[in-house]
């Protein structure tokens, strides 16, 4: 009698893993799932518009979809209910776009759907659009086999140190201020493409502004989020990658320090001196420039303050070091 | 090698493992108000850990083969002894209901959103019920068994989480965070605590002074690894606001590069220790229950049966944050109740 019993309790407890054939089952075969692969956020009149982009029935094809939503939540559940063969899949997305007047009314509904609802990773890289929307980019944009999916892991293949969704979370609750990269899409025949074009800064409550060209390089290094640049001065074109950038303050002035080591690969010869004082200079205005901004804004964006307020009359101190190196088939020859 | 006593060393892996669930569901974000200072309340927690191991020492040492039962009724005598048994053996009760809401819940969070409790409930009930009923030496043999499976899992989770934390989100502490931090140390023996009901099982050896530390240094280390490597991946802020930051954090490991998304399989592996746990609990209220009323030290079903029931029941019926609310009590009965016993049967001199 006991035996029965403790089989009958095995029965019972394999019956409710969730596996096939139970009862209970969650089970989907993965070709009755869509994994979508690039979300995009909109807001059209108080609704969210969500877009979203997932691998079609053939390798060259996507599957393309939007729909409204008082909220992420509704516009997923809206997407969900299409009443398509397959089942939306959301835990795989690995980029999320939002659009200019989403990002102005702030990220913080799309980030606690990320982190409660949609049970996606956090560390996903996540672009503010300059200009347009998200869904048209996500339905126009890439190439035909590829799609956006494709054209966004180009994207992040030259640029491996962006900020995601959770650094940009957790830098808004530590200093009310984050520094997100920024997309505007150009087109190449009837393709949009999306190219990297700085940074905006956020606040809790929605978008502050976008960065110049100028202060998006500043804060890409200040936070240590620029794998290499390319530099093209008039005497040739090098390669900068940022060594090491340290701070602190000295009282209401900011010592900063950046090493770096460049790379020329077109200059004559002879021009490295000069051309390592132009770059020298060049960093130190960009460094200069964002932390005028921040300063100016009010806004921590750079994570060089302690509790994201920056001091009556603070100063910067900004010191840049370097060494460029010649081209590699002159190196070769000395 | 009797069946229905522990060895020390079965006893040991039953303490860790049945207080690895409650630690990773509850830091660190029950330690609120620490800010960058809440790793460090794992380390004030070594105070109060280490006095309780000591406590348990003391109460075990002249009794090898018993559990802490027999304790309080030698320094209590038979009447208040028995009282304090089904106190205890009724709080064991409720801090299971709270095992199985809080295992439950965490993998509807985890991996099963739109499923419903009831089944996880169950299921976990009628496991316990099997590892309470059966011989006590088959629970602590797979104890034994698991534990360096589960040291195998927890590493291969925590060391690449350590490996890309901020060191800033550690060191920017204030020194208003201190007390928090502080009193975070309470809460961290509050939930391992509930493990502590494994010292009602007989073992055959007492355990030495260090066998006792080990335990609650094994306990502190365990928080701090979590603690620091939640705190450093999430930031103070995001930690105290994710319902289960440790499982938020696990969805963006990669393991060795080329494992992702791999909550769902460590989640899995949280049910052997939910599994233990709530075994524990309902083999050590049972026996409570019995010791009350027959006074003998063993979990009959008459007294673990309903103890499960009431206990499935609660976990059912109660809020969500049933978990959060009831190991508060636990310093206050086992230190306080067991020091208070302690200290009474010195004055009798029974002990």
């Amino acid at each position: 009698m006991r035996r029965r019993m403790v089989a009958a309790l095995c029965a019972a407890c394999l019956s409710l893993t969730g596996c096939g054939g139970s009862p209970w089952s969650n089970y989907r075969a993965l070709e009755e799932l869509l994994p979508v692969q690039t979300m995009g956020f909109d807001r059209r009149e108080e609704q969210m518009l969500l877009t979203v982009a997932a691998p079609g029935d053939s390798p060259d094809s996507n599957t393309l979809l939007s729909a409204p939503g008082e909220t992420v939540a509704a516009a997923a559940e809206t997407l969900r209910n299409r009443g398509r063969r397959q089942e939306l899949f959301f835990p795989q997305v690995r980029f999320a776009l939002v659009g200019p007047q989403a990002a102005r009314q702030g990220l913080e509904e799309i980030f606690d759907w990320f982190a409660h609802s949609g049970r996606t990773r956090l560390d996903l890289p996540l672009w503010i659009l300059r200009e347009g929307s998200a869904q048209e980019l996500i339905l126009g944009g890439g190439t035909a086999d590829t799609g956006i999916t494709g054209a966004l892991e180009a994207l992040q293949r030259h640029n491996r140190a962006m900020p995601t969704l959770l650094d940009t979370a957790r830098q808004l609750r530590r200093t009310g201020a984050a520094a997100c990269p920024v997309l505007t899409v150009v087109t190449e025949g009837d393709t949009l493409l999306p190219r990297a074009d700085g940074f905006a800064v956020l606040r809790p409550d929605g978008l502050a502004d976008y960065l110049t060209e100028e202060e998006s390089l500043g804060t890409a290094l200040l936070l240590g989020r620029r794998d290499s640049l390319a530099l093209y001065p008039e005497e040739g074109i090098l390669t900068v990658r940022p060594l090491r950038l340290s701070h602190r303050w000295e009282g209401r002035r900011l010592e900063v320090v950046l090493h770096y080591a460049g790379r020329l690969s077109q200059a004559p010869e002879g021009a490295e001196t000069a051309l390592e004082a132009a770059v020298n200079d060049h960093l130190a205005a960009c460094l200069s420039a964002a932390l005028d901004r921040a300063a100016a804004w009010e806004a921590d964006f750079l994570n060089v303050t302690r509790d994201g307020v920056f001091p009556a009359g603070a100063t910067w101190n900004i010191t840049v070091r370097g060494k460029l190196l010649p081209p590699a088939g002159r190196e070769a020859q000395a | 090698m009797k069946p229905h006593i522990l060895s020390a060393r079965q006893r040991l892996a039953l303490l860790w493992l049945g207080a690895v669930s409650p630690l990773f569901q509850r830091l660190p974000g029950a330690l609120t108000g620490a800010g960058a200072a809440l790793w460090l309340s794992p380390v004030f927690a070594l105070v109060p850990l280490g006095l309780t191991a000591l406590l348990l020492h003391r109460f075990l040492r002249p009794l090898p083969g018993a559990g802490l039962g027999e304790g309080l009724c030698r320094c209590l005598g038979a009447g208040a002894g028995r009282t304090m048994a089904l106190i205890y053996g009724l709080w064991a009760f409720a801090l299971c209901a709270a095992a199985l809401r809080a295992g439950a819940e965490r993998f509807r969070w985890a991996v099963f959103p739109e499923s419903d409790a009831t089944p996880f409930l169950l299921v976990m009930t009628a496991l316990g019920l099997l590892g309470a009923l059966g011989t006590l030496r088959t629970l602590g043999r797979m104890a034994e068994v698991v534990l360096p499976f589960l040291l195998l899992g927890l590493g291969l989770v925590l060391l690449p989480a350590l490996t890309d934390i901020e060191a800033d989100s550690l060191l920017a502490m204030r020194a208003e965070n201190i007390l928090p931090a502080a009193q975070g140390g309470l809460t961290v023996t509050n939930t391992a605590g509930a493990a502590l009901f494994a010292a009602f099982l007989p073992a055959e050896d007492a355990g030495e002074r260090r066998y006792w530390l080990r335990i609650a240094g094994g306990w502190a280390l365990l928080g701090l690894i979590l603690c620091a490597a939640v705190l450093g991946r999430l930031g103070a802020e995001l930690t105290e606001e994710l319902p289960y930051p440790f499982f938020v954090m696990i969805r963006d490991l990669r393991l060795l590069r080329l494992l992702e998304r791999a909550e769902a399989l460590l989640c899995a592996q949280w049910v052997v220790t939910d599994f233990l746990l709530t075994a524990v609990l309902l083999c050590a209220g049972g026996r409570c229950l019995t010791l009350c009323f027959t006074g003998r030290n063993k979990a009959t079903p008459a007294a673990v049966l309903p103890g499960a029931a009431a206990a499935v029941l609660t976990a059912w019926l109660a809020p969500e944050g049933l978990w959060a609310v009831l190991p508060t009590g636990n310093a206050l009965l086992l230190f306080g109740g067991l020091t208070a016993a302690l200290a009474i049967g010195r004055l009798r001199r029974r002990i």
